[in-house]
């Protein structure tokens, strides 16, 4: 008896699985702006882990990309109503969308207030850039730490528009046309975007090698 | 030759570029920690009821700047009121407030008078009638000894 009641709870927490799974983001939506907070959970729970991978391409510390997610899933909750889906334009079009701007902003807002200064490379990370030029081997480890501190000195000294297009681009691959619909620039826009970016860059790192 | 060596090494710096950018963004690992820190939701929730308490709020003091405004328009209307009364008494002719003057005074008329500008008088602006003050005044002068008399 105890059996039957338990395999029975089983299979209505499996079908309470099956259905929060069938249901479209689109559906999530229309119930979480009307106030029902299950399902902006559902929403999370579902997009959570992609949203945090974004917001991590821009910002490096793991406190800060945390406080990004908080901000962008609650300027979601905000701005659910005035989602509409539309042929080719889907709750993830929009979801990217959203946290790309948002990420953007934040970029905007710490390149006012910049945490690190270009004087602050040390020489060992000047090092490591020549080195890296010489030698095409994939670091170490123990130098992810190091690396990932240079870039965050040598980035931070780049505007927000060619962090955001040189992301995009460079580590999430995406084409221009798709960086033009995430960001609702032209795509000459983005691509002279890119190109200055990229001089920039070079610029930049031609300063220290 | 020389050129050769500058695109290739535009294209070095490139790749560099992207292996720093590669190399800024934090471990799946590290963002698995974010994405299902137990906190997470639970902070999203205080946040969205903050903002909606905030929101709350800057509309309640919208609808208590609309009940002030209720009662501050009238009183405004009426202090405008007031004043327009006060500038329409302040600008009419001291003749029309006091329209008996004490003729029996001896110094009424030439206290008038002599406060009278010694300018053409107001009857007509026109030359051919105008009368000036000097002959107002030899007028009243020669009038005056006979009223005296009556007086008396």
């Amino acid at each position: 008896m105890k059996k039957a009641a338990s395999e029975a709870i089983v299979t209505t927490v499996d079908n309470s699985k099956l259905n929060a799974a069938q249901i479209t983001d689109e559906s999530l939506v229309v119930s979480a702006s009307n106030g029902d907070e299950e399902a902006f959970k559902h929403l999370f729970e579902r997009h959570r882990f992609w949203v945090s991978r974004t917001v991590g391409k821009f910002f490096h510390r793991p406190e800060r990309v945390e406080e990004i997610v908080q901000e962008v899933f609650t300027k979601l909750y905000c701005t659910l109503s005035y989602f509409s889906p539309q042929p080719g334009k889907t709750f993830n079009n929009w979801l990217a969308s959203v946290a790309i701007n948002f990420c953007y902003d934040e970029l905007r807002k710490s390149r006012r207030r910049p945490e690190h200064s270009i004087s602050e490379v040390t020489e060992n990370e000047q090092a490591w850039l020549k080195e890296k030029l010489t030698d095409n081997k994939t670091s170490s480890t123990e130098h992810q730490v190091i690396v990932r501190d240079l870039a965050n000195k040598l980035l931070s000294q780049l505007s927000a528009e060619d962090r955001l297009v040189l992301t995009l681009l460079d580590v999430e691959e995406l084409s221009v046309s798709e960086i033009a619909e995430l960001t609702g620039w032209s795509v000459s826009k983005v691509k002279v975007r890119a190109h200055r970016a990229r001089i920039e860059l070079r610029g930049l790192l031609n300063k220290f090698l | 030759m020389f050129w050769k060596k500058y695109k290739v090494s535009d294209e070095k710096l490139d790749e560099l570029g992207k292996q720093l950018f590669k190399a800024s963004t934090l471990t799946e690992e590290e963002l698995g920690k974010i994405a299902d820190s137990p906190f997470l939701y639970s902070k999203i929730k205080a946040n969205i009821k903050a903002k909606t308490q905030t929101s709350t709020e800057n509309l309640n003091n919208g609808f208590a700047i609309l009940f002030l405004a209720r009662y501050a328009v009238p009183a405004l209307f009426c202090v405008a009121l007031f004043s327009l009364t006060a500038f329409w008494i302040a600008d009419l002719p001291a003749s029309s407030i006091n329209d008996t003057p004490n003729t029996t005074s001896d110094d009424f008329l030439v206290t008038e008078f002599i406060s009278a500008p010694v300018t053409v008088c107001n009857i007509s602006t026109k030359s051919e009638c105008a009368v000036s003050s000097n002959d107002v005044l030899s007028i009243v002068f020669q009038e005056q000894p006979s009223e005296k008399i009556e007086n008396e």
